[in-house]
């Protein structure tokens, strides 16, 4: 309860800073919005040309690309402030975070729903209900909570993977390149895992499950097996949970102050 | 020109003084070939076809190599360092030294990127050669030659690019959310994320008219020998009245932008 007040204060600040520049606003719904239309138009060209995914229509793939936007969003706004530890910690001013009597790995991560936030929301359901009509499917009630379900386990996997890279910022000062890097991986989230095969679907499937994030819920909103997926979804968030306990005990013995 | 060696030789101890990061900067081009080439290859499987608009399966695999090479070599994007110094004051610091900031910038830029260029080449290509030798044979030859020059012409074409979209901070405040979508948009006009080959005509011939295909696409082409000699002069002409556009504009910017200038702080 204490946490659900701490998020809604936030939101409340970042709601109303966000509205002070309203220039940066505006740009950042229409960056929102061709991101999607990037993605899209490159699935689009594909199937143009006469190339496919095999057992993805586009619209599938347009489904996938809105899921994974829709927990990108959810991420975001819930807590997607993880990635300000690299920027906390290069400069040593963690200790805000240490000091405060809440948990500092939660307190960092809520940043507050800003505006943007809830229009990339909006942006999102419009690209899965677009695909949704184009999709010819009987839709059932348990794949919908289902899915509902595996959206929110994404989010989950989505922020734990975050963790897991941002807290090397404990050990590698500038870590930028290496955020990077993970933001260049985390692209893989859109596309059809059937896409990927030997090592890197291994990876991506069984160590960091950044393959499981997206797909889980779209196979089982289209009626797949996803049975078949629940090894690598439990070694995936075992393993990537295991080691963000680990590393996150580590790295606060690591961590110095530069005494702000 | 003495004071601008110096300055190059400490961009690159800065540089080099970062070596993790630097080198983890690598893994950037390669991460994104993975995916793509996970992709075609599956694609190619599913569809069962053997070329697709004269490209086979390690026509894009070397395609794919070379664009994500170039594209982080000369793509272009907004310099914060130009972005902080204007809306921070710093460029006072500049101002009242007997360098030209312009070019200090510039090369900045132009250092950074040829040693991440050269050291891509040392690293990346004979990677790339020796995991696809196949589709390599006959690229790196008489294309060379006429590629080269042309990537030293789309260096100075990224660098006023990327001069111009440093220098809207003088006018806008939210320069963030526009690095984001030239972000977003310039894989595409580049020709980073497809082959020109593929678009529908309509958007191939806004890619045509736009400077940006000469920083990746064109390149490429070259190098895979889909150019005529006739025809690479011509985009050299073309590629030249860009360049010249481009300064003037970057000139207009700067004393346009001097002139709104406050020197806060500092």
């Amino acid at each position: 309860m204490r946490y659900l007040r701490l998020f809604l204060r936030k939101t409340s600040i970042s709601l109303s800073s966000s509205m002070q520049f309203r220039g940066n606003f505006i740009l950042s719904v229409i960056s929102g919005i061709l991101e999607v239309i990037v993605a899209m138009l490159f699935f689009k060209i594909l199937y143009f040309n006469g190339l496919y995914i095999e057992g993805w229509s586009y619209y599938e793939v347009l489904f996938l690309i809105g899921t994974s936007k829709l927990i990108n969003t959810l991420y975001t706004m819930t807590l997607g402030g993880l990635q300000d530890i690299a920027r906390q910690v290069e400069r040593g001013t963690f200790d805000f975070y240490l000091v405060k009597p809440v948990s500092p790995l939660l307190n960092i991560s809520m940043r507050g729903a800003n505006l943007n936030d809830f229009f990339q929301l909006a942006i999102s359901l419009f690209i899965l209900f677009l695909a949704m009509a184009n999709i010819q499917i009987t839709y059932h009630l348990y794949s919908v909570l289902l899915y509902i379900l595996l959206v929110i386990i994404g989010v989950y996997l989505r922020w734990i993977i975050t963790f897991i890279i941002s807290v090397s910022s404990f050990w590698i000062i500038r870590v930028y390149a290496f955020q990077a890097l993970f933001y260049d991986f985390l692209q893989i989230q859109r596309l059809p895992l059937k896409i990927f095969k030997g090592t890197i679907r291994f990876f991506f499937l069984r160590i960091f499950p950044i393959l499981l994030i997206a797909n889980l819920p779209v196979r089982a909103f289209l009626n797949y097996n996803v049975i078949i997926y629940l090894p690598s979804l439990v070694s995936g968030v075992l393993v990537s949970g295991t080691m963000s306990i680990y590393l996150w005990r580590k790295a606060i013995r690591k961590y110095t102050s530069t005494g702000s | 020109m003495k004071k601008y060696v110096i300055w190059c030789k400490n961009l690159i101890l800065v540089i080099l003084q970062y070596r993790l990061n630097f080198f983890l900067s690598f893994l950037s081009v390669i991460v994104p070939l993975i995916i793509q080439i996970s992709l075609w290859k599956a694609i190619f499987g599913f569809t069962g076809i053997d070329s697709i608009k004269g490209y086979t399966l390690g026509n894009l695999i070397v395609y794919y190599v070379l664009a994500n090479w170039l594209a982080t070599a000369l793509g272009p994007s907004m310099r914060m360092e130009v972005v902080s110094d204007i809306s921070t004051g710093g460029l006072n610091h500049y101002l009242i030294k007997p360098v030209n900031y312009l070019i200090c910038r510039s090369l900045d830029i132009l250092v950074g990127n040829l040693l991440f260029s050269v050291t891509g080449l040392i690293i990346i290509i004979p990677i790339a050669i020796f995991l696809f030798k196949e589709y390599f044979i006959g690229i790196f030859s008489v294309n060379c030659l006429y590629g080269l020059p042309f990537v030293f012409l789309a260096f100075i074409l990224s660098i006023e690019i990327s001069t111009i979209l440093s220098l809207m901070s003088f006018f806008i405040d939210y320069t963030t959310s526009v690095n984001k979508i030239q972000f977003l948009i310039m894989p595409f006009l580049t020709g980073q994320l497809l082959p020109i080959e593929l678009f529908p005509e309509k958007i191939k011939t806004i890619i045509q008219i736009l400077p940006f295909q000469y920083l990746v696409l064109k390149p490429v082409q070259i190098f895979m020998g889909k150019i005529s000699p006739a025809n690479i002069t011509k985009d050299i002409l073309i590629m030249t009245l860009w360049i010249a556009l481009f300064a003037i504009l970057t000139y207009s910017m700067w004393h346009s932008g001097m002139r709104r200038y406050n020197a806060y702080g500092g």
